[in-house]
């Protein structure tokens, strides 16, 4: 650490580190140099795990420091932009001045009054809590689900996840502490979003197609029906087809006006499988998994509900207020 | 006792009735009983009759022949069920295609814009592979667009159209298939329809009647007579490749009519096989059944008169049988009644004491036709002791055919002939009968 020269401005009358350097070695800055830090460093994946080691620090100085993104580096983010976002406290030319000055304040106000008699903590579980508690106190904010494609289902908590490895780990531990804490009270959930999961690996990116009822394979052909009411030929539309026209295969006339000579009273499929072809009406669908490969039938997804979650004021007495009196029993 | 005499009185009375016609009379007003009722559905039909029955005992070898070849080549057979609101007879015409000794058969059935659960039924018994093909238009296009639709897909060396609320006798789509073996050049082959709901009230019971009495017999006849013309909707069989060179059927009052025409036109022998029994199911209330045969009856002015002109006029695609069979459709149906309606208002307003007398005259000889037509029929039917019950309704029968009958009809005519009633009716959607009547069809 000592070997980076801390780059440190004044500005509104806080202390703003301009973490550079430090992104470039993926090394965390002493809390003490600056009220608040300035992400100015263009390269989006060492942004992205520097912003994640913050998040898993053990050192509430750190963990709660408010983290803001130079503006120009928007373009650099590209499709990370909303999870670095999310990671921080946004970008800093949005934000007013006077609300960065309050968040500072309040923060080490927090840090000033808790710092102190914190243990550390026996599960992984209930220092993940404690940082939930910290952090959405401070920035008196919600856990909200975000929608985003590197997440496993397409739901992410950025947060919580930045504690894990891999998507999946992230999905299972993710959601299993919000939804124990939860259930103890500590945390009030909301309705968000309901999400249909591939049966074996729990991935919401899956591939619906309609598919052959026979022989299963999912190379159709659809072609609408065709009813020509003078001479009620019915057909798919490959039969009237002459050229750029419509023509009736039975009396050789000009279709016309959809609605006055004729209508399209449904639709075919054809399997292009050569040792099927089977013409059929119905096709049943198949999911197929983006991730796994596996396919599987509808009725087999997993169904899961996405919430949205805010502290609870038993989960408040209980993670920043009496810690010290209760212990900690998880099931 | 007082019974006793009252009957006697009755019986008295009605002789002395009958003494006051001479054979003057009754030629001047009804020569047309003697000259041609009596001679067409007596004698004609009789000899006819006995006359298809012995050639098919003469030539039974010939038939076990054509039997053995068809289970020989044992082709697919198409069975292709239209219909529009008919999901809740599925099960029932699933059971019976399971039951028939032919086995080689692909059910094709269509929903023509069904409003009730038909789709999800037919859905249900295609997915466990009852019904083969399952088609469903979301938007209603008669019957005849229905059926091509299912043409369309259909597989089978011959189609064997069926109504959704019909159901076969096991071995009735084996027989229906053999004349196509017996003889060359068929085009098509009716079966015989027995009616189902014989006992559901007395107008299904008059129907029973009619079905075997004239319908069934008189079929057998025409069909010797190389005269048929009707093949019923409910039940027949044609090569599919005939179908598709025609492009199935067109759109009128009725499916049978108009296709066994163009069959016919084309040069193809069209037969009955009465051996070929389907049970159908026939409308329950007067009402509905006035309104079945209305729609019948138009079809004689639409096709005969109208669509199929043609046959009457002798070109070079004349043919005698099939000018015949028109004539013969026509005259009976057609003009007679118009001459029986003239003559009984002529009665009416000449001598109206004298239909007193008429009346039960005329009641008396076709109360004897209808003996007879009814002892005709114990020798064709298989189920003979049903029919042997059935006995007491044959004082019904000439009301039911000369009066009910003449008179739905003639009421049909004449709304077809000036007001094109078929073109209004609703058992066709109003989009084609719109088209139908544009191109004079």
């Amino acid at each position: 650490m000592s070997e980076i020269k801390p780059h440190v401005v004044e500005m509104y009358g806080k202390r703003i580190l301009l973490l550079n350097n430090f992104i470039e070695d993926c090394i965390l800055p002493n809390p003490l140099i600056a009220d608040v830090w300035l992400v100015n460093h263009q390269e989006r994946s060492k942004v992205r795990k520097f912003l994640r080691s913050v998040v898993r620090s053990h050192d509430m100085r750190v963990y709660l420091k408010p983290i803001y993104l130079e503006d120009n580096l928007r373009p650099f983010f590209m499709d990370d932009e909303r999870v670095m976002q999310r990671l921080s406290d946004g970008f800093f030319g949005n934000t007013d001045p006077l609300q960065i000055a309050t968040l500072t304040d309040q923060v080490a106000y927090f840090i000033e009054k808790h710092r102190h008699g914190r243990k550390e903590k026996a599960s992984q579980q209930e220092q993940i809590l404690q940082y939930i508690f910290d952090y959405n106190y401070t920035r008196r904010s919600k856990i909200v689900p975000m929608r985003l494609h590197q997440s496993l289902t397409g739901y992410a908590y950025p947060r919580i996840d930045s504690f894990f490895f891999n998507r999946s780990d992230a999905y299972l531990n993710s959601r299993n502490i919000l939804k124990e804490a939860e259930e103890q009270g500590y945390l009030k959930r909301t309705y968000f979003d309901t999400q249909h999961l591939c049966k074996s690996c729990s991935s919401g990116f899956l591939n619906y197609h309609e598919v052959c009822p026979k022989c299963h394979e999912h190379d159709l052909k659809a072609s609408n029906l065709i009813h020509h009411f003078r001479c009620a030929y019915v057909g798919p539309e490959t039969d009237f087809v002459a050229h750029d026209k419509l023509v009736c295969p039975k009396c050789s006339v000009q279709l016309k006006n959809v609605g006055v000579d004729y209508d399209k009273p449904g639709k075919m499929f054809t399997c292009n499988n050569q040792r099927c072809n089977h013409q059929f009406q119905e096709a049943p669908i198949q999911v197929g998994c983006v991730d796994c490969g596996t396919e599987q039938e509808t009725y087999e997804l997993v169904v899961k509900k996405v919430y949205q979650y805010e502290l609870s004021e038993k989960g408040i007495q209980r993670f920043l207020f009496r810690e010290e009196q209760v212990s900690l029993q998880h099931g | 006792m007082v019974n006793l005499s009252i009957m006697a009185d009755f019986w008295e009375g009605y002789f002395r009735m009958l003494q006051q016609l001479d054979w003057e009379t009754i030629m001047k007003w009804g020569w047309f009983i003697l000259l041609l009722d009596i001679p067409r559905y007596v004698i004609v039909e009789g000899l006819a009759l006995i006359w298809s029955r012995s050639r098919r005992l003469i030539t039974r070898k010939k038939w076990k022949q054509a039997r053995q070849i068809l289970w020989t080549e044992y082709p697919l057979v198409t069975v292709l069920v239209p219909g529009h609101n008919e999901g809740r007879h599925l099960s029932k015409l699933v059971a019976s295609m399971k039951k028939q000794t032919y086995k080689h058969i692909e059910l094709v059935v269509v929903d023509d814009g069904s409003t009730d659960n038909t789709a999800i039924i037919g859905q249900s018994f295609e997915k466990k592979g009852d019904i083969d093909i399952f088609l469903r238009c979301d938007e209603r296009g008669g019957k005849a667009s229905a059926a091509n639709l299912g043409l369309r897909y259909a597989k089978g060396k011959f189609i064997v159209h069926l109504d959704a609320d019909s159901s076969l006798a096991p071995d009735a789509l084996e027989k229906i298939l053999i004349p196509f073996y017996r003889y060359p050049h068929v085009g098509a082959v009716g079966g015989n329809l027995v009616v189902r709901n014989e006992s559901d009230s007395l107008t299904t019971t008059m129907q029973y009647m009619e079905y075997i009495q004239s319908i069934s017999v008189g079929r057998i006849v025409l069909s010797k007579l190389g005269l048929y013309k009707i093949v019923s909707g409910a039940f027949g069989a044609f090569p599919r490749k005939l179908l598709d060179r025609m492009g199935g059927w067109d759109i009128g009052p009725g499916l049978d009519g108009d296709i066994t025409v163009k069959i016919r036109k084309l040069g193809y022998k069209v037969l009955f096989e009465e051996n070929a029994v389907c049970m159908t199911h026939v409308p329950t209330t007067w009402k509905a059944l006035t309104k079945q045969r209305r729609r019948w009856s138009r079809s004689l002015i639409r096709f005969r008169l109208r669509k199929h002109i043609d046959v009457w006029v002798p070109d070079k695609h004349f043919s005698w049988l099939n000018f015949v069979a028109f004539f013969e459709n026509v005259f009976f149906g057609f003009v007679l009644d118009f001459m029986w309606i003239f003559y009984t208002l002529k009665i009416l307003i000449v001598a109206p004491a004298f239909l007193l007398v008429w009346f039960p005259f005329k009641y008396t000889v076709y109360l004897g036709i209808a003996i007879l037509q009814y002892i005709c029929s114990l020798f064709i039917i298989k189920d003979r002791s049903k029919m042997l019950k059935m006995c007491i309704y044959i004082p019904l029968v000439p009301l039911y055919m000369g009066y009910y009958m003449r008179l739905v009809r003639t009421v049909a005519y004449i709304g077809e002939m000036f007001f094109y009633e078929s073109y209004k009716d609703i058992w066709n959607p109003a989009k084609t009968s719109k088209k139908a009547k544009e191109f004079g069809l």
